[in-house]
């Protein structure tokens, strides 16, 4: 009898002792929080490490730079005082994402987590040539990094804009509060994670990202990055104010602006945005598509100028009102000119909008719609409420 | 179509490892089975009680019938004294005063503490003599109502030269002059020091055969006291003492009621015990009674010392972590659970009363949450209940997203983590029972320690010893705040003894834990829930409160409702009666 | 000594179970294999008509099982068809069971090893869920029910949570418009739906342990009802969020819905390891159900006791569940016992019932 309990504590022991198979403790991880994909572009220190034999046979077709938190030492230890920079970028030039990954690993030895990944920025000239598919492809196949990551494009080198941060900030991190402020300005377009790329990409329709430019110091956003979804590169960018006029079209923003000369007393007015809303219809007249965009917004006054100095009474209103109106259907024009014209993509859902009002017609056209997309008549209708003036009642001389 | 065929055919790893699937469960319960079985062999919890062996006989039992006797202050002791002694032939009180006081001496021969007082009573002066044992009899009243009274006893003699007969003189005695309630008479030696020894005074007087027994019993008892460890804030301050009597006397106290009923057992083999069985008859179920009753029958141990003798004696299940009785010292819980249709159990010498069947909800409940209001009552059973599993898987948490699962953790404080941790040698395993080991050892120690320097010594070791270790880069700062706030979880469990269930498991979750990350995590908490679903204690399913048959057993569980909504007793006990009031 | 059938469950704790049975792991994969089939986004509707579907048959299961109060479709079987045959059929019920069992057990394997233990061997991971099982049915089908109803809360609890909080990246617009391709689709849904949404034969063994079997419909209505609502949730919200085209590209769907948000105002940031978790929990009830189905008609059939059938099929259920190679294996493994569940549960049941009753069988 004493014999079997042996055993049995043997058996304990065993499972015991090789337990913990995936364990890996967190203060020996090197945690990712950005990503920035760029043309292979060699940075100095994999350039010396090349000289030194350290290369490897590959095409060279792009460079991944991974973005890490340094920790910034034990509790006890901190008072040291040195503000040393809380994150490390390491670059390295390679065939694909995942062999940049594992190739990471002969440089350090921390392992890589994707967990906590925030943002993948897209450069440019790869977002030219390379497919979005081939180069999200290992993030939405991988078991760490989440389809909640933000996906960016940069006008330039993506590298850079992970290099830009105040002291004590973290790129990454900046970039992705940045996104908090919607309902600040109107110039941000939304959030764009993984997760609702992976279904344009998979029916080849066109759709926006936001486009981050770096200045070598700081980094801004600026405009979105158009990608088309026929050949699901790059195809162009719409500005500041293209993704303003994008903005209203959609009525995806949460707040912001809308700035404006009155042309009758040349002076400036400004109206902040308190809630928009735009429906898109889609018409259908004997096999003829048109559209019609409907746009509604309330909001208040935040500054108007006005030699008078007089109240803002109704008919005032009323009239900045109108001029406000046809600002923010310039605005429209302008971006509808551009992705009619220019980029031949539809981003403002013009097809969503076929697809659930016209399914059969939907059927016929979807293949080539964003060339359809091009040569479609499409009205618009701005209402523009202005429900307050703020503390103020009267316009600032 | 071969290799069809062979695609399905497992490897010759999988048939290993479905061998160690199998076997291991198939020795463990072998194992557990080989336990059980010595258990029966060499214990009698498997024996079937018949009062053999020395086995708990109910003090009630004459050829074999049971009487319940409704436990009255002054029992009759009398009646069943004198059928008893009757019964023992051979050595006997004899009459005459010379060979009687012998006879006694000889028996008490190295009892050093009984006195002897000898006296003459009365005008007559006829010899008589006192037994007590100084410190258990009540000196002044012995003195003044037996003493005083025999010396003096002039009035009853008149007219008498020589002494009566015996039964005149016992009559004469205890009629006109012995002041005390309690009298019996017996002819047996062995009993008369028996209750000497127990407090009694016994008087032995010359011509006669009987001796009196008078009860002035006065032992050395302890006034009920707050309850030290079930303290409250609002409720009585009363707490069992150590006397059977006090403790019976403390639940009758509680109430008019001519229900409740008190039966009494000896238990022990070497040193009899009375244990006094007691629940309302209207509102118990019998068969529960009975259950009880038997396994009450099936101790059979030298000397009940405490009722966790007879809790660890009759449960149903000893491998359990977990207690299916409770302990308690507040007279105010057992009569709360006896009107629930429970069963309780008074053990004399030890203030800890056990309360029976228990089930999971309970050792998480205090009569608190029915004496303040409802909000406040359900609010702190819900976060009793969040400290329990708080105390019982916060470590193995820690230890899972730590090694397995930094995702799971908010970004920020992931990073604050990681640096908190930089340098800490050890993995979180090993950190974590440092920690949680030495947390142990000072509670521990700080229950050894003399009061004064308790509370101190937790301080330093808290304190210091947390601090110290952080800054030694033994362990991370957050290990510390898991290992207080776990420790101050398992205080806030009601019940001293299913805080330390929780203690001890929790050791086990930190290792599924480090095995098995959140995945681990998991399956304790099924193995857990499982073993619970199947415990039972006499017969009550022990999770039968989470799980429970009817929705209105939830009525007062996490949630106390309302007193207007409490109609019901729970169903689970199956009460007799099983409304509570309308 | 057989399957102690003295244990009774009540109404509310067959609901439950049933529940329990249909609830597993479907809900992770239902979404993508469903609009595979459809190609649009009406699969919800798909959803409904199955879960309507399978009250029907389950109705009929209940009815012929009703037939014989207080006996087992392994016990009663043979009173219907015969000896051998239904000697036949019992085997293969049991046989279903416990290849449900396997399949329910190979997924969590497949989704531990891949989101939460990666490196863990799977050996162990299986070892460690098949040892509480096995612990958990020795306790009998009271254990089993009372097991099912202890996770409810927790596991609906925190399903409902993380189902809303996905509200942030839900997009009605992914399902609209609504049978914009007529009936076709929702029609080829259906079979996918139906291969998940397999429920009566639960009822094969749970009548007999019930306390009231008159009521047995109520089990039927009762736990097909929140049994759907629960995939209608799935792929409602994984379509909308990820619209048709990004479901298909998904392996399971409804765990990477939940990968694909971050709540910056709680305590979590991320919420997968907590639905894996509770769906463990759920996966481990619909494993233990068919577990003790399987163990309880081998039991019955062979007349063993009921323990040692525990014991014995214990390595054999990991042995099925390690026969599919390859996750696409494990898929197809699913699909057909789906097909035989239809067979077997959908189709098979009124015929017998029909036999039974012209045979005179049962009450």
């Amino acid at each position: 009898m004493k014999r079997r309990i042996l055993w049995l504590l043997l058996l304990i022991q065993c499972l015991l002792l090789s337990g913990c198979w995936s364990s890996s403790a967190i203060e020996d991880l090197n945690m990712e929080v950005g990503v920035a994909l760029d043309i292979a572009d060699e940075t100095e220190v994999e350039e010396k490490l090349k000289a030194a034999g350290g290369s490897y046979p590959q095409q060279h077709r792009f460079s991944c730079t991974f973005q890490f938190i340094v920790p910034q030492g034990a509790v006890g230890s901190k008072k040291e005082g040195s503000q040393s920079k809380n994150f490390y970028n390491m670059t390295e030039t390679g065939d694909s994402v995942f062999e940049a990954v594992r190739e990471l690993s002969l440089r350090t030895n921390r392992v890589p987590i994707g967990h906590h990944m925030k943002i993948i920025i897209i450069g440019e000239k790869l977002a030219r040539t390379v497919t979005l598919s081939e180069l999200t492809d290992f993030f939405s196949r991988d078991n760490d990094i989440r389809p909640s990551v933000l996906l960016l494009v940069s006008k330039g080198k993506a590298r850079d804009v992970l290099n830009n941060a105040l002291p004590g900030q973290t790129p990454a991190f900046v970039v992705e509060g940045i996104f908090g402020n919607q309902n600040r300005n109107s110039r941000i377009w939304q959030p764009v994670p993984l997760t609702k790329v992976l279904g344009p990409l998979h029916s080849k329709s066109s759709f926006v990202l936001q486009n981050i430019i770096s200045s070598g110091s700081e980094s801004k956003f600026a405009g979105v990055g158009v990608i088309k979804g026929k050949t699901g590169l790059l195809g162009g960018f719409l500005d500041e104010s293209q993704l303003e006029g994008l903005i209203w079209l959609t009525g995806k923003g949460q707040g912001g602006f809308l700035k404006t000369k009155d042309p009758e007393t040349g002076k400036l007015l400004n109206y902040e945005i308190k809630s928009m809303d735009s429906t898109i219809k889609a018409n259908v007249k004997d096999g003829e598509i048109s559209f019609e965009v409907k746009v509604e917004s309330a909001g208040r006054f935040a500054e108007v100028f006005d030699p008078g100095g007089e109240r803002l009474d109704e008919a005032i209103i009323r009239r900045k009102e109108k001029v406000l109106q046809d600002h923010a259907e310039g605005l429209i024009r302008g971006t509808m000119n551009q992705i009619q014209h220019e980029l031949h993509a539809d981003v403002a859902g013009f097809g969503t909008s076929l697809r659930i009002h016209h399914p059969a017609i939907w059927r016929k056209v979807k293949e080539d719609w964003d060339e359809t997309f091009s040569a479609i008549p499409v009205t618009y209708k701005v209402k523009l409420n202005i429900e307050e003036y703020g503390a103020s009642g009267t316009s600032a001389e | 179509m071969w290799s069809m065929i062979m695609r399905f055919i497992p490897s010759w790893s999988v048939l290993l490892q479905g061998g160690f699937i199998i076997g291991f469960p198939i020795l463990l319960t072998r194992a557990m089975s080989w336990i059980r079985i010595s258990d029966g062999r060499l214990g009698t919890r498997t024996r079937k009680a018949s009062g053999r062996k020395g086995g708990g006989v109910p003090a009630g039992i004459q050829n074999g019938a049971e009487k319940d006797q409704t436990h009255l202050k002054n029992r009759d002791q009398g009646d069943e004294a004198s059928d008893q002694s009757q019964a023992v032939p051979g050595m006997v009180y004899s009459g005459r005063f010379a060979e009687d006081l012998q006879l006694f001496k000889n028996i008490s021969d190295d009892m050093a503490d009984i006195n002897l007082r000898e006296l003459r009573i009365g005008s007559l002066q006829l010899r008589a003599v006192l037994f007590f044992v100084d410190g258990l009899t009540d000196k002044d009243g012995m003195d003044r109502n037996i003493l005083k009274p025999l010396m003096n006893a002039v009035r009853p003699f008149e007219g008498m030269n020589t002494a009566p007969e015996p039964q005149a003189l016992k009559d004469i005695i205890v009629h006109q002059i012995v002041l005390v309630s309690e009298i019996e008479y017996t002819r047996d030696p062995v009993k008369s020091l028996e209750k000497v020894l127990f407090g009694s005074v016994v008087l032995l007087v010359d011509g006669m055969a009987e001796v009196l027994i008078l009860g002035t019993p006065k032992g050395r008892t302890r006034v009920g006291e707050e309850p030290v460890s079930e303290a409250l804030l609002r409720g009585p301050r009363i707490g069992f003492n150590e006397t059977l009597s006090d403790n019976t006397a403390m639940l009758r106290r509680q109430g008019q009621n001519t229900e409740l009923a008190m039966i009494s057992f000896t238990v022990g083999k070497r040193i009899q015990k009375e244990l006094v069985l007691t629940y309302i008859r209207d509102i118990a179920n019998e068969e529960l009674v009975a259950e009880v009753k038997r396994r009450i029958r099936t101790i059979d141990v030298d000397d009940v010392q405490e009722s966790g003798f007879v809790e660890q004696l009759i449960e149903d299940n000893f491998l359990s972590p977990f207690q299916q009785i409770q302990n308690t010292e507040r007279p105010d819980r057992v009569m709360a659970a006896l009107l629930e249709g429970r069963v309780a159990i008074l053990l004399d010498g030890t203030p800890f009363v056990l309360i029976m069947p228990v089930t999971f909800g309970m050792l998480l409940q205090s009569p608190e949450d029915y004496y303040d209001r409802w909000y406040a009552g359900s609010l702190l059973r819900s976060l009793r209940f969040l400290a329990a599993s708080l105390s019982l898987f916060a470590p193995a948490l820690y230890i899972s997203f730590i090694s397995f699962h930094p995702g799971l953790i908010p970004t920020r404080l992931a990073i604050s983590i990681i640096s908190s941790r930089q340098g800490v040698p050890f993995p979180s395993l090993i950190e974590a029972l440092i920690m949680e080991i030495s947390i142990e050892i000072l509670r521990e120690a700080g229950l050894r320690l003399p009061k004064p320097i308790g509370p101190a010594m937790g301080i330093v070791g808290g304190l210091i010893i947390g601090q110290a270790a952080v800054e030694a880069g033994i362990v991370s700062p957050i290990l510390v705040i898991v290992v207080a706030v776990t420790a101050i979880s398992s205080f806030s469990v009601p019940m001293y003894s299913a805080g330390i269930t929780m203690r001890f498991l929790r050791f086990l979750a930190m290792f599924f834990a480090a095995t098995f990350g959140l995945y681990g995590v998991i399956m304790f908490f099924l193995l857990l829930s499982s073993h619970l679903l199947k415990l039972k204690s006499f017969g009550v399913p022990y999770l039968g409160m989470i799980a429970p048959n009817q929705i209105r057993d939830w009525k007062d569980f996490i949630i106390r409702m309302p007193l207007q909504f409490l109609r019901k007793r729970p169903a689970l006990i199956k009460p007799k009666d099983p409304r509570r009031k309308g | 000594m057989q399957a102690k059938l003295k244990d009774r469950i009540t109404t509310t704790e067959a609901v439950i179970i049933n529940v329990n049975y249909v609830l597993a792991a479907g809900v992770l994969t239902l979404p993508r294999t469903a609009v595979e089939a459809a190609g649009t986004s009406d699969v919800w509707i798909s959803v409904i008509l199955c879960g309507l579907l399978a009250m029907v048959t389950g109705a009929v299961i209940a009815k012929l099982s009703q037939r014989f109060p207080g006996r087992t479709f392994f016990e009663y079987i043979r009173f219907i068809i015969g000896k051998p045959l239904g000697f036949l059929l019992g085997i293969s019920v049991a046989a279903y069971f416990l290849s449900i069992a396997s399949f329910e057990m190979r997924t969590v394997q497949e989704i531990t090893g891949f989101y939460l233990l990666e490196g863990t061997p799977s050996w162990a991971i299986c070892a460690l869920f098949l040892w509480v099982a096995l612990y958990l049915c020795l306790g009998g089908i009271n254990a089993v029910a009372r097991m099912c109803r202890l996770i409810i809360p927790i596991a609906w609890g925190i399903f409902l949570g993380v189902s809303l909080l996905s509200l942030e990246i839900f997009d009605l617009n992914n399902l609209r418009p609504v049978m914009a391709e007529g009936v076709g689709p929702v029609w080829r849904a259906l079979r996918p739906t139906a291969l998940t949404f397999t429920a009566g034969e639960s009822l094969l063994f749970l009548v007999a342990f019930m306390d009231k079997p008159k009521k047995v419909m109520q089990v039927v209505v009762g736990g097909n009802a929140i049994a759907m609502v629960f995939y209608l949730a799935a792929v409602v919200l994984s379509i909308g969020a990820f619209s048709t085209d990004g479901v298909i590209t998904r392996t399971w769907p409804f765990v990477d819905l939940i990968r694909s948000f971050d709540v910056s105002y709680l305590v979590f940031e991320r919420f997968e390891s907590l639905l894996l978790a509770i769906w463990i929990l759920q996966i481990f009830c619909t494993f233990c159900i068919a577990y003790y189905g399987a163990a309880l008609g081998v039991s019955q059939l062979l007349n063993i006791k009921f323990k040692h059938c525990l014991y014995g099929l214990l390595p054999l259920i990991y042995i099925v569940a390690e026969i599919p190679r390859s996750i696409n294996g494990l898929f197809m493994m699913g699909n057909e016992i789906g097909n035989w569940a239809l067979i077997v549960f959908g189709i098979l049941p009124l015929p017998l019932l029909v036999v039974a009753y012209f045979r005179r069988a049962g009450a």
